[in-house]
């Protein structure tokens, strides 16, 4: 780290932020312009239409106190729910979902080259780059009560129908989140394995060691930095994700409405900026301290040296 | 020191304790080892020698268990375990890069091998001290092997080897990653521990000079087969091929081609712009050879001799002890070692005479000729 104070500078100081100039400009007018105007409006009570479009007023905290208003915050529709519902998403699509099953396909062929890598790879590869809108309009079609393919597969099972969208729809979208985005972990993770030396385990299967025992003391510990950066990263994905919202709008009655939506409904459907300024403001905390986390967690990956 | 059996050391029993019976490799199209057939006694330093991609590492990992083979047999201890798991062979192995691991001090590291195999702690503990101890690496066994030097990498993974008292231990080329000072006092001290525990050891290398230094016996090793087993010694003095000939020393020995013809007299070898008479070399027969003849039987004079092989003086490096001299015969370069110190006074003409007695002949396949 000491050897940064060596290197020679090829420019002038001021040559380089001439260079960088228009990077920030670009940087400034859309990241850090609207980080702050968000922040200013959430103490407002600006609207698109009605009284308060053309005469905002500043209205303290009340936007805040709204959202956690705690006597009514778990009912349908609320804050609260929203922010339960992204929890039980968050934890069971990223944290229980797409995690372990990308190290379980990462592991499953490690080492392993051939067709069938490929063919998994490239299915896993494609569900998570294909367009928002293609995938979503897919799952429409495959949870579909009546003609969905998922449901016509159960009921040849002999299991009979079930109401995704109805019954299930956090299960449901979070079901698809768990296809939508396993690809990165499982290319994360196998980027991890492949770089740790052969001899290693190796050396442990000669040592005696059982294919638990390799897996539990040498390829965990040393994938260790990499299962906490790809927690990190996914779960701030997730929290932040979208695309479920084509798939159920939120519903039936808020029942799969994340923050992400919830926010998206305030500011957008009802129009009230401050309103979901506010909610957009308690977001990007949540996001920051997952952030600073992932950040902490990449400083202490030198440790090994 | 009783780290192993002394029993072992004390009536080395030489039974055959490492057996390979037609094996055989096959990676797709490419045939890595190619029906090898070899013996190793009990407590034997055996070395696999041969240039990269012979299949010296495949033989190794098929005895380690980490490659199937594609036919044949491997014993261990009389018994068969061709088809058995690395870890129900009772073999310890040694990679090149030592294959440490980095979130583990040395202490667990060298303790691995019988936590795997369920040993209580107390005893991991004082038997990694013991084997610590006499590999003099015992002040460092709280460190992680990246606080350690190479050679004490070096050491600490053959703790990890030798902690389990295996059957066999495996060295994969594990000098190759020190430096050349480093790896003479590994050499020495690799050698003195093998004796020292009586481990049957087989030991990869490309190093001719490392096999030759350490082994009791080596196996040299071209394109997946077997080409010579012998003591140092005897693939030294008879090597059995042209390859094997080039191979072993350093420099290698000088091979040139030529073609032996008789007449009144006996057997000439003629060379490229020369003629000497092989005498009563037995043997000698009509037809295309290589003379083989390594450097240090050679003698370099400075003036024209019947038996002697003309050439051009090409470079003299003085190495201390020895001087190098290399001698252009037409289009060949020879090389001739001189034990002395003293640069010798050399025109540009000068004649080669070679030890008769110490003559290799090779036929045209590479084959020696006897």
């Amino acid at each position: 780290m000491g050897k940064n104070k060596e290197i020679q500078q090829i420019l002038p100081r001021a040559t380089g932020f001439f260079f960088l100039a228009p990077a920030f400009f670009f940087i400034g007018l859309f990241l850090l312009f609207p980080f702050i105007w968000v922040f200013i409006i959430s103490f407002t009570n600006v609207a698109l239409t009605g009284p308060t479009a053309l005469n905002p007023a500043f209205v303290g905290l009340e936007n805040y106190v709204r959202l956690f208003d705690f006597s009514r915050w778990m009912r349908s529709g609320e804050f609260g729910n929203a922010l339960r519902n992204t929890l039980y998403f968050v934890l069971g699509s990223a944290v229980l979902g797409q995690a372990p099953l990308g190290l379980a396909i990462a592991l499953a062929f490690h080492r392993r080259r051939g067709p069938l890598r490929e063919l998994v790879f490239s299915l896993a590869t494609m569900a998570w780059i294909l367009p928002d809108v293609a995938v979503a309009f897919a799952w429409i079609a495959f949870l579909d009560y009546d003609f969905g393919t998922l449901n016509t597969v159960l009921i040849n099972l002999g299991l009979g129908k079930i109401d995704w969208y109805f019954q299930h729809p956090l299960v449901a979208i979070t079901i698809f989140n768990v296809w939508r985005g396993t690809a990165f972990s499982m290319l994360l993770f196998s980027a991890a394995l492949g770089s740790i030396p052969p001899s290693f385990w190796e050396t442990a299967e000669v040592a005696g060691a059982s294919s638990w025992q390799r897996f539990k003391d040498v390829i965990l510990p040393l994938i260790l930095p990499h299962i906490l950066t790809d927690l990190i990263l996914i779960t701030l994905w997730t929290f932040n994700t979208f695309t479920p919202y084509l798939i159920t709008g939120g519903g039936p009655f808020f029942r799969s409405e994340t923050v992400s939506m919830y926010t998206y409904r305030v500011a957008f459907k009802f129009l009230e900026f401050g309103r979901g300024a506010a909610v957009a403001v308690v977001m990007m905390a949540i996001n920051f301290v997952l952030a600073t986390g992932y950040l902490l967690s990449l400083r202490r990956r030198r440790a090994y040296g | 020191m009783k780290l192993q059996t002394e029993k072992k050391k004390s009536h080395r029993i030489y039974e055959a304790h490492v057996v390979l019976q037609d094996l055989t490799k096959h990676f797709g199209a490419v045939v890595a080892v190619d029906h090898v057939d070899l013996t190793i006694s009990e407590g034997e330093f055996f070395a696999l020698l041969g240039p990269s991609g012979c299949g010296k590492t495949t033989t190794l990992r098929l005895i380690a268990g980490l490659e199937k083979p594609t036919e044949g047999k491997i014993f261990l201890g009389g018994k068969d375990v061709t088809n058995l798991a690395p870890r129900e062979r009772d073999v310890a192995m040694v990679f090149q890069d030592y294959a440490l691991y980095p979130h583990m001090t040395l202490r667990d590291n060298i303790g691995y091998p019988l936590k795997v195999r369920g040993v209580p702690r107390k005893q991991i503990y004082a038997k990694v001290e013991e084997v610590a101890r006499h590999l003099k690496i015992e002040d460092l066994l709280n460190r992680r092997p990246s606080q350690v030097s190479g050679g004490q990498q070096q050491r600490a993974a053959v703790a990890r080897a030798l902690v389990h008292e295996p059957q066999v231990f495996l060295f994969d080329e594990p000098l190759s990653n020190l430096d050349a000072k480093l790896r003479l006092e590994a050499r020495a001290f690799l050698k003195h521990l093998q004796r020292e525990v009586g481990v049957t050891t087989i030991y990869v290398t490309h190093d001719q000079a490392e096999a030759m230094a350490m082994a009791d016996r080596i196996a040299i090793m071209f394109t997946g087969r077997i080409c010579q087993v012998g003591s140092p010694v005897e693939v030294y003095r008879h090597p059995l091929s042209k390859e094997v000939a080039a191979f072993i020393g350093n420099p290698p020995m000088n091979l040139i081609p030529g073609h032996i013809t008789r007449e009144e007299g006996g057997h000439f070898f003629i060379g490229p712009g020369f003629s000497i008479s092989l005498g009563g070399i037995p043997g000698a027969q009509e037809g295309e050879v290589f003379l083989g003849i390594r450097p240090e039987h050679i003698r370099v004079l400075s003036e024209p001799h019947p038996q002697a092989i003309p050439g051009k003086l090409y470079a003299v490096q003085p190495l201390g002890p020895e001087l190098l001299i290399t001698v252009q015969v037409g289009e060949i370069p020879v090389s001739v070692r001189l034990f002395t110190d003293d640069l010798p006074q050399l025109e540009e003409d000068v004649w080669l005479l070679p030890t008769l007695e110490r003559v290799h002949l090779f036929d045209p396949t590479g084959k020696r000729l006897e």
